[in-house]
């Protein structure tokens, strides 16, 4: 087992993502640019075949329109093998590229492997440019993974991205497809974006006296591992490299210091979502940096506390918050 | 230097292609031929030793060089010869380009377009096998996934393709929707021509190039000196040289001697641009053909065109030395006339004529001053321009044409009617298959006299060379000249070796597949289907329903997969149906709305659907999220929903 399948494993069994199951759908299969010069030089060969009465050249027309026909079929069974049976993600965020890594079953019962097939997060409306690239997989023989970039329009509860599965293996005359989907719907967290840091977060909530030290951010530890709940942003690479595993930056907590995260604080931000993504920036930056905190939202407030379970929590709130829960 | 993707790297591409070059450049002039080597050539230079390359905006200046060298030569760029020339540029200029995927593809379509294209010139199954290796290696080439085993992967993908291709092979009809003019190209170097002038020979009798195939049909073993194949007669004769003379067409009515038995042949002549002659076997009694032909005086048999393609025919023929021609009488004064002969040939004619007053002893004494000791037979006996006499009583060296021009000669001034035939003779027997190779080495000509009212058929080279045609031309012509002349008169002489022994046996082989194949194309046409159809007792009524079943059968096979492969559950089915009449009920719904913010949109709008709605909410989250399908009733949903949008749709 490679680093790459061990840390998909890991993702895997922590319990934090999601993980569900897909179904295919119809496969389709159409030529492509290649496979239509084709087709014309084969009709233009036969015509000529007819006009000379020449069966060579019937011989090898024939032969060309057969292997055309064997490549429907082997273009067709290609895609049509392919299985998307699980979809292991963390923490989805609106408005960001989220990694969701799929697990490929070749569904061929033969011992015949799936090439060359290629994968992506379909959005609608979107045009040619705007789509993600397509992430190739050369060879699936039993099973493999593959690694897409999916990126919600909004938070709350959304519906399972449409994934696509496209081949032209392998003369590269047809290109077969087919979409991958499943009414699942999933929680997507609001946006990490906001104009205020986390020091400025300190400074506003100096103003309120509700916070002993005001200027200890937060000082260097150690070293730990990624967990799903650490945004792939705070990985320390180059250490990750040299440990051959995904680290990230510890800090020191600043004693018994406690941080508020107060929706009036947002008040500035006129816009509703943009509150509510500073709010979320400042969720994620506390987290990251093991903070003792707490939201409050009006008449709501958590407790305080530094955990992972916390910083769902505080996100989910934050990713179902309406306009009326704010009035 | 980063020199980008590379041809030569490509091996499967830059064999097949190459070969696929190499096959094609059999066509085409030699200046285009020399022109693709040299861009080939470029490219190879570019990649192994990183020389200049050619500016992308400099090449299509040679492609338009070579269409408009191609458009000044022939007028046009839509012939055979044209268009394979224009491919082979094409081709070649790519290759010199090539950079990007997109050259790539371009290129194995110019290939496959080439190998189609070749076949238009020949149906060989010499070529047939290199082009098949081509066509092998460019559909490998189309394989870019470099973990696949490629070459097994074609193969396996072309014997897929072989049920498909076999039953469009035999199905397509063979109708003829229209007839393409075929462009004849450049003559080849024939054996046979209607003129007598002895000097030619030698060049083509060193040519094995085949003039067309034989079978026999109902003779049990035939020798080879029994086959004379009768292309053409000369009536005119001027010494050493003779010539057609005028020839008219008609019907020739024979009359064959009671007890020779009929030959029945097939023959496959190959194409020929000159020729229109039909080589008929000697006694020729009847040719019949698909292709246009006409009968013409002396027994000779012509087509109404000649043909770049390959013709079959059939014919009947006697064995007979003689038989009477009763519209092409031997008393007719032309078969006399001679000009005038040289003083030693005039003595000697003198001579014969004062001693014998008979027909028949004149003709012996002129076929036993051939078969005197001091005649050789050689290819290389010098020019004679048309001196009689010193071929005739000073060098004695000649060939076939010299013979039977000579023998034809004296034989006119001993008052005995006589013609030359050309054609060819003997041919080399094929043994696997059962037929007689006829090649441009075999050509012959030999002589007949009129004799009691009678045409014979008189072979001076078998009086001089007896082993000339047992033999056969083939190994005689292998033996050196040393042997030639020692053992010309004994008919038994043999002196093949191991080697050609083996080396013959192979080419046998090829002959005999190519053979096989020629006969197979050339027959495979819309009256063969016919046949076919007959022979599997062919009704229209069976056709129509194996069809039906076949239709019905593949559509339960496939059905049944897709259901099993696409089925999702009745309750995901109805939520489908919801949606999708809300959106036709202008209910607005956001791309990414959950079925959960569907169903509560549609139970906003239609308060009197709310029930309904709660109700299918419950037991699809039940299904979807806890995943557990049991004490649904999706049945019941179903109705229940039909029985609502049917109230509204009555409403």
């Amino acid at each position: 087992m490679n680093g790459y399948e061990a840390w998909i494993n890991k993702l895997k069994f922590q319990g934090k993502g999601f993980t569900t199951e897909l179904r295919p759908d119809k496969t389709y299969i159409f030529p492509t640019g290649f496979g239509f010069a084709f087709g014309i030089l084969s009709f233009i060969l036969l015509v000529m075949a007819i006009g000379y009465g020449n069966n060579i050249l019937y011989f090898f027309v024939f032969f060309l329109v057969s292997m055309g026909l064997t490549t429907v079929w082997l273009t067709n069974k290609n895609v049509d093998s392919v299985r998307l049976t699980e979809i292991q993600m963390s923490y989805l965020y609106a408005n960001e590229p989220n990694l969701i890594t799929a697990q490929i079953d070749n569904a061929n019962k033969k011992d015949s492997p799936v090439w060359d097939v290629e994968f992506r997060i379909e959005y609608k409306g979107a045009t040619k440019k705007t789509q993600p690239e397509l992430t190739m997989v050369n060879e699936v023989e039993n099973t493999g993974f593959v690694s897409l970039s999916w990126m919600p329009a909004k938070r709350g509860y959304v519906r399972a991205p449409r994934i696509l599965i496209q081949s032209r293996f392998p003369f590269k005359l047809l290109r077969s497809w087919k979409y991958s989907h499943r009414p699942n719907e999933y929680l997507v967290f609001p946006q990490r974006k906001g104009k205020e840091s986390l020091r400025t977060l300190l400074g506003l909530q100096s103003q309120k006296d509700e916070m002993a030290n005001l200027d200890n951010e937060g000082l260097f530890r150690d070293y730990r591992e990624f967990q799903n709940s650490d945004s792939p942003a705070r990985i320390d690479w180059k250490r990750s490299v040299k440990h051959q595993k995904h680290l990230v930056k510890n800090y020191e907590k600043s004693g018994d210091r406690k941080i508020l995260i107060d929706w009036d604080m947002t008040a500035s931000l006129g816009d509703f979502e943009e509150r509510v993504s500073q709010m979320a920036l400042w969720v994620d930056l506390c987290h990251e940096q093991n903070e003792t905190f707490s939201i409050k939202i009006k008449n709501f407030q958590t407790d305080y506390f530094a955990s992972p379970n916390h910083y769902k929590n505080c996100m989910e709130k934050l990713a179902l918050l309406t306009e009326t829960d704010v009035l | 230097m980063s020199r980008g993707i590379s041809f030569f790297a490509n091996t499967p591409l830059a064999v097949s292609l190459l070969t696929t070059l190499a096959i094609a450049a059999t066509e085409v002039p030699l200046w285009a031929s020399l022109f693709s080597f040299l861009f080939v050539g470029w490219r190879f230079l570019f990649e192994k030793y990183g020389m200049y390359k050619l500016s992308p905006k400099i090449t299509p200046i040679f492609g338009l060089m070579f269409f408009l060298i191609v458009y000044v030569q022939h007028r046009t760029i839509f012939g055979q010869e044209e268009s394979i020339t224009i491919l082979i540029g094409l081709t070649s200029i790519t290759i010199l380009n090539y950079a990007v995927e997109r050259d790539l593809l371009f290129m194995v379509l110019l290939g496959f377009l080439m190998l189609v294209l070749k076949s238009v010139f020949s149906l060989d199954f010499v070529w047939v096998v290199p082009a098949l290796v081509s066509y092998f290696g460019l559909w490998m080439t189309l394989l870019s996934n470099t973990r696949v085993k490629r070459s097994r992967y074609v193969m396996k993908a072309m014997l897929k393709s072989v049920p498909a291709l076999i039953i469009l092979f035999v199905a397509f009809p063979r109708f003829v929707l229209f007839q393409v003019n075929r462009t004849v190209k450049q003559a080849p170097l024939s054996g046979f021509n209607e003129e007598l002038s002895p000097g030619r020979f030698s060049e083509i009798a060193n040519s094995d190039e085949m003039v067309f195939r034989a079978q026999f049909a109902n003779t049990e073993h035939i020798d080879g000196e029994q086959l004379y194949w009768r292309g053409s007669v000369l009536v005119n004769s001027n010494g050493l040289i003779w010539t057609k003379g005028i020839t008219q067409r008609k019907v020739i009515s024979y009359v064959q001697p009671a007890n020779k038995a009929k030959v029945m042949y097939e023959v496959i002549l190959e194409p020929n641009k000159t020729v229109r002659n039909i080589f008929a076997l000697d006694a020729p009694v009847k040719v019949r053909s698909a292709e246009a032909f006409s009968e013409w005086s002396h027994s000779v048999f012509m087509f109404a065109n000649t043909s770049d393609q390959r013709i079959q025919y059939e014919g009947e023929a006697s064995f007979g030395q003689e038989r009477v021609l009763l519209e092409d009488p031997v008393s007719d004064i032309k078969y006399l006339k001679t000009t005038e002969l040289p003083p030693k040939s005039r003595e000697w004619v003198q001579n014969i004529k004062n001693k014998y007053s008979s027909i028949d002893e004149r003709l012996k004494a002129l076929t036993s001053f051939f078969e005197r000791p001091g005649f050789i037979y050689t290819l290389k006996p010098g020019t004679y321009g048309n001196d009689l006499d010193e071929f005739l009583f000073v060098r004695k060296k000649g060939y076939c044409e010299h013979y039977a021009a000579a023998f034809a000669t004296l034989a006119r001034a001993l008052e005995i009617p006589s013609r030359v035939v050309i054609g060819y003779q003997g041919g080399y027997y094929n043994a696997l298959s059962d037929f007689w190779k006829i090649s441009q080495r075999d050509a012959h000509a030999w002589v007949e006299v009129g004799v009691s009212g009678a045409w014979r058929r008189v072979d001076p080279t078998a009086l001089v060379s007896p082993l000339r045609i047992t033999l056969g031309s083939t190994e005689y012509f292998s033996m050196n000249e040393v042997d030639q002349m020692l053992f010309s008169k004994d008919k038994r002489f043999n002196s093949v070796t191991a080697f050609q022994k083996f080396y013959r046996g192979a080419m046998a082989v090829v002959d005999s597949l190519n053979y096989s194949w020629t006969i197979f194309l050339l027959n495979y046409d819309m009256q063969a289907q016919i046949e076919i159809l007959k022979d599997l007792r062919f009704n229209w009524v069976f056709l129509f329903i194996s069809v039906v079943i076949i239709l019905g059968i593949i559509f339960f096979i496939t059905r049944k997969k897709a259901a099993n492969r696409n089925s999702r559950h009745e309750l995901y089915r109805l939520y489908m149906d919801i949606e999708s009449w809300g959106q036709k009920n202008q209910v607005a719904f956001d791309i990414n709305a959950t079925p959960k913010e569907v169903l509560s949109g549609l139970a906003a709008k239609f308060p009197e659907y709310k029930e309904f709605l709660v109700n299918f909410e419950k037991q699809y989250e039940q299904l979807v999220y806890q995943e557990r399908s049991q004490n649904l009733n999706v049945a019941g949903l179903i109705k229940e929903w039909d029985a609502l949008t049917k109230r509204r749709k009555h409403a």
